[in-house]
């Protein structure tokens, strides 16, 4: 009968139709391929091996506000008068808390703690993992870049935001909120500096056995990051002994130094390569316009401290609209300095914890080491020093050249001028008025935004 | 010489052989058919008054009025009953019927001669008689085209019984004989007949009653439901208007003709060039706000620009739950149904074209606010030139920043190379220009569409077919750019046995767009004296890109030509689109028992767009990008090699979008004595998928089809700055897809022909990420009833015979793509420097998350005068949005600024009227439709705060509880302080001039909320006059109750883009001495940003947007084959046509139009829709 073999048809196709996708996996498949819901240790690799790349780069816009105030330079009053972003205003004139954001976000402050949460959910999301023989390598190296970031991170906000390193305050002076978490509804206060300081070594000593000598690409993080970086923590703790250790593993590990002379530099460019033995570890600070070379002035002061034949004047400053700018070392980016790790920074870590510690020679082969790769070819002569203090004065004064504009200063200022010998008054000049910044003032701690102390819910930092 | 018949003798023919056969009995059919209804015409008319009278005299005295035969035996006379009849002059034809109707007797006339004979009445017909067994009454319900008519409505006025016809309009009914039947439609004048023993089948033609409500069937596109039992709330355009308008798209047409459809203006999408709409105002904050657009049955996945308007027969716009919830989750913001013609059974071969041409003026380049003269911008130029704006500029040897010319002979003149009345020479020459004139010369030109469109359509009793092919040509405004698009559209459909019917559409669009014109690349970048040709029309150079003096100097360093001269560009590139999207569509109905069927709909839909755009060496695009890359050996300056190969970029792109959607659905469609039930369930599967592809083909030779692969990974030197970068690969790959599952139920159930209540319910599954299991299915239901009180006992106004109540309640739903539930990361190729695969966070996971919902209840009355002369229907609708997206703030030490979730809550109401009047209905016909529609919308719960500064400014889209979504806020203005010029504003009540604690810290409370930035009334007014051949509409559109924020002068704003300054008109009304009388500030110098800020957003700007418009005028006439005998055409229309004609009334007094803000700072380019002028012809044959 014809009608009934239709019906038959019709029930066939219904039934097809019905049942034939309606198998629970249907809607499991993925909206977007690119998009995945994070399973693998290589899902997180992935996530930490965004170096440059929007949204959230692990290896830029480092923390940096500081390097605006730390007076290496200054910009003309017309530049001052055209920055738009108020916080640049006030760090560059060490402005009062009430006058320093203008209500406006601290945005590498932000941008730190976005990375923290990135390093938070692969620290949260690996522990999950079952791992094997096979994957344990690639375990481990996750979880220490992670640790490392968070430490990098908390490290740099630390010298910015919270107040020099003293043993016998430490415990109640305010550190940063320590993010250990992924989970983004849980409230966070201020820890301690103690804490602070605690939780970067420790983490970072979590992570030196699980990292690589020698990394895939610098813009990861490998063992003698780590060690340089406990290096830098302690240097900023002035515990000299341990300083030394670090830096010592890591040049025992890494300790290759450029010779200046062998630099092509070229009308564009110092010539410094982009990835180069010196590099332990590859990043670049956050970028603010007085970075910009065509706005840079170098200070006087720095520029007097270079002999005519050292070649460090001619690698990393050249002449903008008549005045002498910088143009960035490691990283040829005018405006986005390195802000990384490198080895002449541990040669003079090292150097400065020998003198500290009374190992004059041992001080001074290392800074001998490290400037005859700096001078012309047979123009240098090694330095010489009659004791620990002469030698650590040497130090003290090639940390400023060697490490310029790589906002490393601030954070010797404010350790270095606990000490007389070494004390600076930082002067600006802008439209006509004079501004200070006395050794030791509460304003070589930046204030936190006016958003984090109200709804963030965060304490301010004293400031006068 | 007349044949008549008393009853219908045709009997069908047995076999059919050929189809011109088919088609002429068809014919035949219909021919008696209309006979039947309109009654034939007998010449002879009689008239004849009897009470009682024998059947012999009656005859008699007919014989002596017509002198007509009449032919009996006394035997057979002897039977007859007797005769009461009173007639006036009616045909002879009917009046013998009528005698005849109860006699036991029947007549035939044969050449003036009337025999009278016994009827002989059947067996089975004398049994009837005994046992009075209903009879079957059959037939089929047709409009004037034959075409059947869906869902009339068959009354049996004895019983009440009511069954309404199916799809192609037939119908069966038990009655039995001397039951009167009415059948009705609206729209059309109803027929009643009487049952008789023995019925032929009935071919019943209705004709349209008045010419307005001919729309009466609204689709949901899961069915198709009669107006008259719908529960919800349906609108379609006014028809008239709709077809006179012209236009390449569909839905540009229902502007202010469609009830509750209300175009936005001057938001995201329409600065893009898209179409915003809404349907009944906003129902969601941040998620997808536009309605779902359903082509015949299923969501349409390409672009709806594709689809020819030539093709469209219906537009259904779904405005609340009970007509919108059947589409579940992609509900929220509505539905609009569209549906294509089809073919019709038994219709003769019938063929449409229609030819139009559109002619657009150029638009007004000197529109926008945001420009000033050239003398002033020199004024300007000079001012900041004195104060040292440019020093850095001049001085700056690494970026070569572009320095204007006047800046350039300033400089000259400061040097000392340029003397004071050379200067003052040359400045006056610059002052006269305006570079607008040049660029309407040679970028612009008067746009045309062409549009040809050609149907074929017609069918047999088997099959029914329609063809159509469009072709449309269009040039744009801005030369060298045009779109042509052509279709191919063919609908069959096929009755290969009974009961079983197959639909087979296969739809093919091709277009091609070319974006040659580079306006757009550098209209912000250029002077207001500028000048891109000589006075001969020699092509110029512009400033642009770097520094005059750098760019001459680079070719002698050996970099290619770096100037840029916009008229060569216009033939350095060619960028082409192509897009062909081909729907093909099948439907399988089978009709398992009477009243049930089953349908299987399958379509599928594939978009696959290309484009090739091809920048040739000659074009400033590859030529900058060589240059940049090209590798300067350091100590001689010179270009030694390229990292950027010579040659031109060849850019590749591929978009391809596939969909597939099944749906298998029963229909259940059954009626006894007063009840109709209607029915469906269904079951559909969705499926999207998206692939993207693009590609760049750097050293691309067109002649050749050669390139060069560049290296995409190391890191150059650029020139000129020394900065560093990679070569741009242009590659990349992505594929998404969407899966929707649902499963769906509706009834409908009708009772006395008076009492509707109708119920929906659906679930919808998608493959969104991380919705929790249990919360990926979302049930949303409805439910509406309808009153027909006019049907009553009781309803006695005469006055107003139409009167409905309809109440609908339910849900829809909104669709979160967005966000998820899990933490999800996203993948990207090429990390810098590594070139490793890397991902980044692309949500962080909230479990909670949940569909957007939203309720309606809607509340209406429809209603109509006597003899139609005022109809229409009054609709109030409350909506309660609930589960919105919102953001909730985070401290910034989290990681997220802010967390999506669903967080918030929304209230609207509204009401939307519709009114025809038939003004004149002689020979001079008039009809009025007015349109009014409220709607309103209100954040009513939100857990963030919005802060003051976030809110400045019009629609910011920042939820503001007790507001609407989008509202114009502005700093309470205390106007300038006349010893300065400065603005005052207030800081907690108190007048001050502190605008950094103005503009940051002005609490939401202290701003002034000045109302809604989208309109609350609009709608339309549409007047309609014809008068034999000729037809009138003039339409006009009204958006009233809303505010926008005019763009107003900020001097940081001026000095935003270095050499190019963007100055709004207002600088000439600033304050410069006491006593000025304005409202524009003071220049002081260095600018202030937060001062620019609190006079660009304080009420002073704040301008309200209502607006009447004369939206088009169309004129037509029609030649009538009755009155143009010779003409070849069925009928034939010639048609003008004129759109944004102008506007009548706006509220604001600064001359924008509302539907073209132009943004605050440099927006130069947002300029009102020109005016246009279409002729074209239509007809048919």
């Amino acid at each position: 009968m014809k009608t009934i073999k239709f019906k038959a048809i019709v029930i066939l196709f219904a039934s097809i139709i019905l049942c034939g996708a309606c198998k629970k996996e249907w809607l499991d498949a993925k909206p977007n391929k690119a998009l995945v819901v994070p399973t693998t240790v290589a899902d997180y690799q992935a996530l930490l091996d965004n170096g440059f790349n929007p949204p959230i780069p692990m290896n830029t816009n480092m923390p940096s506000l500081s390097m605006v105030g730390d007076g290496d330079y200054y910009v003309t009053d017309a530049t001052y008068n055209s920055l738009n972003y108020p916080p640049e205003r006030g760090a560059y004139l060490w402005a009062t808390t009430a006058n320093f954001y203008d209500g406006q976000k601290n945005l590498e402050w932000i941008e730190a703690y976005q990375r923290i949460l990135q390093d938070n959910v692969v620290l949260d999301g690996i522990s999950s993992i079952k791992i094997d023989g096979t994957t344990q390598k690639a375990y481990n190296n996750v979880k220490g870049t992670a640790l490392f970031f968070r430490s990098y991170d908390f490290y740099n906000l630390s010298q910015e935001y919270c107040r020099v390193y003293d043993a016998s305050t430490a415990n109640t002076d305010l550190g940063l909120p320590l993010r250990l978490s992924s989970n983004i509804n849980l409230t966070v206060t201020r820890s301690s500096v103690q804490q602070t300081y605690d939780q970067m070594i420790n983490d970072l000593l979590q992570a030196a056995p699980l990292l690589p000598t020698s990394p895939l690409s610098t813009i990861r993080p490998s063992k003698p990051a780590v060690f340089a970086l406990l290096a830098r923590v302690y240097l900023s703790q002035e515990n000299y002994p341990k300083a030394l250790l670090y830096a010592d593993s890591c040049l025992q590990i890494q300790n290759g130094l450029m010779d200046f002379n062998q630099l092509s530099s070229n009308n564009y460019s110092p010539g410094i390569p982009r990835f180069n033995v010196e590099t332990i570890f590859y990043a670049k600070l956050n970028s603010y316009t007085t970075f910009n070379k065509s706005v840079l002035i170098v200070d006087p002061a720095l520029l007097q401290l270079f002999a005519s034949n050292d070649l460090r004047t001619s690698t990393w400053f050249t002449t903008y609209a008549g005045n002498q700018t910088f143009w960035g070392t490691y990283y040829g980016d005018g405006s986005t300095p390195f802000g990384g790790i490198a080895t002449d920074e541990m040669y003079l870590d090292r150097a400065e914890c020998y003198a500290r510690t009374g190992n004059v020679d041992l001080a001074m082969n290392d800074l001998n080491t490290l400037l005859k790769n700096r001078y012309k070819t047979g123009t240098f002569t090694n330095l010489t020093a009659a004791n620990a203090d002469d030698a650590l004065a040497l130090i003290v004064k090639e940390r400023r050249k060697e490490l310029c504009f790589r906002n490393l200063r601030w954070s010797d200022l404010r350790r270095l001028n606990k000490d007389s010998r070494f004390q600076v008054t930082l002067t600006r000049n802008v439209n006509g008025q004079s501004y200070t910044l006395a050794p030791n003032s509460s304003r070589y701690v930046l204030p936190l935004d006016p958003i984090e102390t109200t709804s963030g819910g965060l304490q301010q930092n004293p400031r006068d | 010489m007349y044949n008549f018949y008393s009853k219908k003798l045709i009997q069908p023919p047995g076999c059919i052989r050929k189809i011109v056969l088919v088609m002429k009995i068809t014919t035949f059919i219909l021919f008696l058919a209309i006979m039947q209804v309109s009654a034939n015409s007998l010449a002879q008319k009689v008239s004849i008054k009897a009470n009682g009278q024998t059947l012999s005299t009656v005859l008699d005295q007919l014989s002596n009025q017509t002198g007509y035969d009449f032919a009996y035996t006394s035997k057979t006379i002897k039977s007859a009953k007797p005769v009461t009849i009173n007639v006036k002059n009616e045909e002879l034809g009917s009046v013998l019927t009528k005698i005849f109707d109860d006699q036991p007797l029947e007549f035939t006339i044969k050449d003036k001669f009337v025999t009278v004979t016994s009827k002989k009445p059947a067996f089975l017909d004398k049994l009837k008689a005994a046992l009075d067994i209903p009879i079957t009454v059959t037939g089929k319900v047709t409009d004037t085209t034959g075409a059947g008519l869906p869902s009339a409505t068959i009354k049996n006025n004895r019983t009440n019984q009511v069954i309404i016809t199916a799809n192609d309009g037939t119908f069966s009914l038990s009655a039995q004989s001397g039951d009167e039947i009415t059948v009705s439609f609206i729209g059309y004048k109803a027929y009643t007949f009487q049952v008789t023993g023995e019925m032929p089948f009935q071919n019943i033609v209705l004709h349209t009653g008045t010419g307005q409500l001919s729309e009466v069937i609204v689709s949901t596109g899961y069915q198709d439901i009669p107006k008259e039992r719908a529960t919800g709330s349906f609108s379609q355009p006014i028809k008239a208007m709709y077809d006179d308008r012209v236009a390449p798209d569909v839905i540009s047409k229902l502007n202010g003709i469609t009830s509750g459809l209300v175009f936005n203006a001057n938001t995201t999408l329409t600065q893009n060039g898209q179409t915003d709409i809404n349907i009944r105002g906003r129902s969601t904050i941040f998620a997808n706000d536009q309605p779902l657009i359903v082509v015949d049955n299923f969501p349409y996945s390409g672009d709806i620009n594709n689809i020819d308007p030539n093709d469209v027969e219906s537009v259904t716009v779904l405005k609340d739950a009970a007509a919108a919830s059947i589409w579940g989750v992609r509900a929220g913001n509505g539905v609009i149904v569209i549906t294509t013609k089809r073919g019709k059974l038994n219709q003769p071969l019938k063929v449409s074209f229609n030819a139009n041409l559109t002619v657009f003026n150029k638009p007004n380049l000197n529109y926008s606010p945001n420009q000033i003269s050239s003398s002033s911008y020199i004024g300007l130029e000079k001012y900041l030139f004195g104060k040292g704006y440019y020093d850095s500029s001049l001085a700056d040897t690494v970026e070569y920043p572009v320095i204007s010319p006047v800046v350039q002979l300033l400089a000259a003149n400061r040097a000392g190379t340029l003397s004071n009345s050379s200067l003052n020479s040359q400045l006056n020459a610059l002052s006269g220009l305006n570079v607008n004139d040049q660029l309407s010369k040679y970028f612009y030109q008067k746009a045309t569409n062409q549009q040809y469109a050609l149907t074929l359509s017609g069918g047999s009793d088997k099959a029914s077919y329609y063809l159509s092919t469009g072709y449309d040509n269009d040039l744009a405004s801005l030369k060298d750019n045009s779109n042509q698009r052509i279709t191919i559209n063919s609908q069959n459909t096929f009755h290969p046995v009974k009961n079983f019917e197959i639909d087979a559409g296969l739809n093919v669009v091709q277009t091609n767009a070319q974006f040659d014109n580079n306006l757009g690349n550098f209209q912000n970048d250029i002077f207001p004296y500028t000048q891109v040709a000589s006075a001969n029309g020699t092509p110029l150079s512009i400033p642009y890109g770097y520094g005059q003096s750098f760019v001459q100097s680079a070719p002698s360093r050996g970099f290619l030509d770096w100037s840029y001269v916009p008229l060569n560009e216009l033939t350095a590139v060619s960028n082409k689109t192509k897009v062909m999207d081909i729907r093909l569509s099948t439907t399988l109905k089978y009709t398992i028992m009477k009243g049930l069927n089953a349908e299987v709909l399958y379509q599928y839909e594939n978009s696959n767009g290309q484009n090739r755009d091809y920048q040739s060496q000659q074009s400033y695009a590859a030529r900058n990008l060589i240059n940049q890359y090209s590798i300067v050996d350091p100590s001689s300056g010179m270009v030694t090699g390229y990292n950027v190969p010579l040659g031109g970029i060849m850019y590749l792109s591929d978009a391809n979008t596939t969909a597939n959607n099944v749906r298998g659905q029963l229909n259940y469609n059954y009626s006894w004595k007063d009840n109709i039930i209607t029915a469906l369930a269904g079951y559909e599967l969705s499926q999207t998928t998206v692939n993207t592809n693009q590609s760049a083909l750097y050293g691309y030779d067109d002649n050749l089809a050669t390139y060069t692969d560049i290296d995409p990974l190391d890191y150059f030197e650029r020139n000129p700055d020394g900065s560093y970068g990679t070569v741009p690969s242009g590659s990349g790959i992505g594929s998404t897809v969407t899966r929707v599952r649902s499963s769906f139920v509706n009834a409908a159930y009708t009772y006395k022909d008076r009492y509707t209540l109708s119920g929906s319910a659906r679930i919808d599954g998608t493959n969104y990420f991380g919705v929790a299991t249990n919360q990926k299915n979302v049930p949303l239901w409805s439910a509406g009833a309808k009153w027909d009180i006019d049907k009553e006992d009781f309803y006695k106004l005469s006055w107003l015979p139409v009167l409905a109540l309809r109440a609908s309640y339910g849900y829809n739903g909104n669709l979160i793509q967005s966000i998820t539930g899990v933490t999800t990361f996203q993948y990207n190729s090429n990390a810098a420097f590594t070139n490793l695969n890397y991902a980044s966070i692309s949500n962080i996971g909230n479990p909670d998350l949940r569909w957007e919902k939203t309720g309606i209840t809607n509340l209406a009355v429809d209603f109509g005068s006597i003899n139609n002369i005022v109809t229409g229907s009054f609709e109030y609708y409350l909506k309660k949005e609930s589960d919105l997206l919102g953001f909730k703030n985070l401290p910034e030490n989290t990681g997220v600024a802010t967390l999506e979730g669903n967080y918030a809550n929304m209230a609207g109401h509204g009401f939307d009227l519709t009114v025809t009047t038939r003004n004149l209905n002689g020979r001079l016909k008039w009809f009025t439709t007015l349109l009014v529609s409220h709607a309103t919308d209100k954040v009513t719960h939100y857990d963030v705060p919005s802060y003051g500064y976030q809110l400045v400014g019009a629609g910011s889209g920042i939820p503001n509880v007790g507001k609407p979504v989008f509202g114009v806020y502005g700093y309470k203005w205390g106007g300038l302080d006349q010893t300065n010029g400065n603005p005052i504003g207030y800081v907690n009540g108190q007048q001050s001039e502190n605008y950094a604690t103005i503009t940051t810290s002005t609490p939401v409370n202290d701003l002034v909320y000045v109302g809604p930035a989208r309109p609350t009334y609009f709608g339309g007014l549409n007047n309609r006059f014809t008068y034999k051949g000729f037809s009138l509409a003039v339409q006009l559109n009204y958006k009233l109750g809303y505010y926008f924020m005019a763009p107003a002068l900020s001097y940081s704003n001026i000095i935003a883009q270095g050499a190019y300054l963007s100055v709004n008109r207002q600088f000439n009304q600033r304050w410069q001495n006491p006593g000025d009388k304005t409202n524009v500030p003071s220049m002081v110098y260095p600018f202030d940003p937060s001062r620019d800020q609190f006079y660009q957003y304080s009420t002073v700007n704040i301008q309200n947007a209502g607006n009447i418009r004369l939206q088009d005028i169309s004129l037509s006439y029609d030649f009538n084959k009755s009155v143009y005998r010779k003409l070849p055409f069925s009928n034939l229309q010639i048609f003008a046509y004129a759109n944004n004609v102008a506007i009548l009334w706006r509220a604001n007094h600064v001359g924008l139009d509302p539907d073209a803000v132009p943004a605050p700072g440099g927006d130069i380019t947002t300029m009102p829709t020109p005016r246009s002028i279409s002729i074209g012809l239509k007809g048919s044959f």
